[in-house]
């Protein structure tokens, strides 16, 4: 009889003290953490804008993560498809180093657009831009994500934007060349003219990672 | 006989556990909430029209600021141990360095130790935007935007808006004259403001959600042009309000600020929708 009270009276106050406790981790109900991703993916490197969470929709309407960019080099900007101004000249820039790319190259970079106005540039809207632009969906990626992750990104690749009273972006004109882990190996604003740079960071991009 | 001696031990035994069990319950659930900002209360901003320094000619000057609410004071570093305590991709030792640079927390004496008792209710500082936005989540809060903090920091002490008063202007650029203290003096040291926020003034500069949307180029801080290659927006914007020095330092120090930034000198405080709602 007392044994048996003695373990119903042991097995009720480990219950209560069990109970009690709260291991949560609140980071916000859908946000993974950077562990969470690092856990996942075995996103390699501390400097890796991959590491950034968020769901992205691409121009056919897939969901995309940017821990998905892994493995190719990528060329990013910022753009918003409602530019009138410096955004068609950046994505004929980016377009010119396609062409140029050599041959070995030319099957691995990736183009990657990410909407400063996730608002207006839904997929169907990205679609309709690449087309007018005649970007090939097989190496161009153009995507539309949360508000928030794109002040996220933005702030990852040092891209400055504000959205002014007429529904025009002011932004900074900058194109980013990333290794295949999604680490920043050059920037460049406005590159214009010059793409030496460019192509030899998406080369050296394009080279095998090292352990 | 025995089973009248077991019946009353078992009830002894539950009601005993269960109260136990509903003591420790709430008080790791007041715990929790509490840790995750100690006891910083915040304070209602009943909203107002914030002009930005730089405006498109033409545009509407002046943003509506809906009411919201702020910190009392800035995070502390105690407050911000209890979030690296918790979060420990965080600490200084684990965090990457896409999010923080190398300086991120040194003025503290390890991962999880500020150092003196006597820093804990000072502003935290040498922390990064990245960071910040992840404490402010944590916290279930967020970062508020330059419209909220300004009109928030107009206020006087007596006064909704300050920005009229010469005395009160004199001072803010006194403190932003003085040289960065070794150690900051606690919150809540400097000056209670019309909305029972303190120390907007004269302890740190705070980050805000939209650092990256003020903008500076190299020949804009010349000229009014802002150089239609770098940036897309409507050719010329010119600054607006030539009177408040104060705000240019500010807007000059945002613009020159990256996400992975530390500084000594800038910490932050929280801030919170006045109606309910979801944020992304």
């Amino acid at each position: 009889m007392t044994r048996l009270l003695s373990i119903i009276l042991a097995l009720t106050i480990v219950a209560a003290l069990g109970c009690g406790t709260d291991a949560r981790v609140g980071t916000g109900a859908n946000e993974e953490t950077s562990r969470d991703i690092q856990a996942r993916f075995d996103v390699p490197s501390g400097n890796s804008l991959y590491a950034l969470s968020g769901d992205w929709a691409d121009q056919e309407g897939d969901g995309v993560r940017l821990v998905d960019l892994q493995g190719r080099p990528v060329l990013m900007a910022m753009v918003y498809t409602n530019c009138h101004y410096a955004c068609p000249i950046i994505v004929h820039d980016m377009k010119r180093i396609e062409r140029e790319l050599p041959k070995d190259l030319a099957e691995d970079v990736r183009f990657v657009l990410v909407s400063l106005d996730p608002e207006r540039d839904d997929p169907d809207a990205l679609s309709r831009f690449a087309g007018a632009y005649g970007l090939d969906g097989e190496r161009w990626t153009l995507l539309q994500g949360e508000p928030g992750d794109v002040r996220m990104l933005a702030a990852a690749l040092g891209v400055k934007y504000k959205k002014e009273a007429d529904g025009q972006y002011s932004h900074t004109n900058l194109v980013a060349v990333l290794d295949q882990e999604g680490e920043i190996l050059h920037r460049e604003i406005d590159p214009g003219g010059e793409s030496t740079s460019i192509l030899a960071a998406l080369q050296r991009g394009g080279e095998t990672a090292s352990l | 006989m025995h089973s009248t001696i077991l019946r009353t031990w078992i009830i002894i035994a539950t009601t005993a556990a269960a109260a136990l069990g509903v003591v420790r319950g709430v008080s790791t659930w007041k715990g929790s909430e509490n840790e995750r900002q100690g006891s910083t209360e915040m304070v209602r901003i009943d909203g107002g029209t914030y002009t930005p320094l730089y405006a498109s000619p033409g545009a509407e000057t002046a943003e509506d600021v809906e009411p919201f609410y702020l910190d009392r004071h800035p995070v502390t570093n105690a407050q911000f141990l209890e979030f690296v305590r918790q979060n420990p991709e965080w600490r200084r030792s684990q965090v990457r360095p896409l999010f923080a640079d190398q300086d991120y927390l040194n003025h503290w004496a390890d991962d999880l130790d500020i150092g003196p008792d006597s820093l804990a209710d000072r502003p935290v500082v040498n922390v990064s935007w990245f960071s910040a936005m992840a404490y402010a989540k944590w916290a279930g809060k967020r970062l508020p935007t330059t419209a909220e903090w300004e009109v928030a920091a107009s206020a006087g002490t007596d006064v909704r808006d300050g920005s009229k008063d010469e005395d009160f202007r004199r001072k803010i650029l006194k403190w932003y004259s003085e040289p960065t203290p070794d150690i900051h003096p606690p919150v809540g040291s400097t000056y209670e403001n019309y909305w029972g926020a303190y120390d907007l003034h004269g302890l740190v500069w705070e980050w805000v959600v939209d650092f990256n949307t003020a903008l500076v180029t190299g020949e804009s801080r010349n000229n009014e042009d802002l150089d239609r290659k770098l940036f897309c927006g409507s050719g010329s914007v010119g600054a607006s309000n030539f009177d408040d020095y104060a705000a240019f330092i500010r807007f000059a120090l945002r613009s020159g600020l990256e996400g992975d930034y530390t500084v000594p000198s800038l910490g932050f405080r929280c801030a919170r929708d006045a109606a309910p709602s979801y944020e992304s």
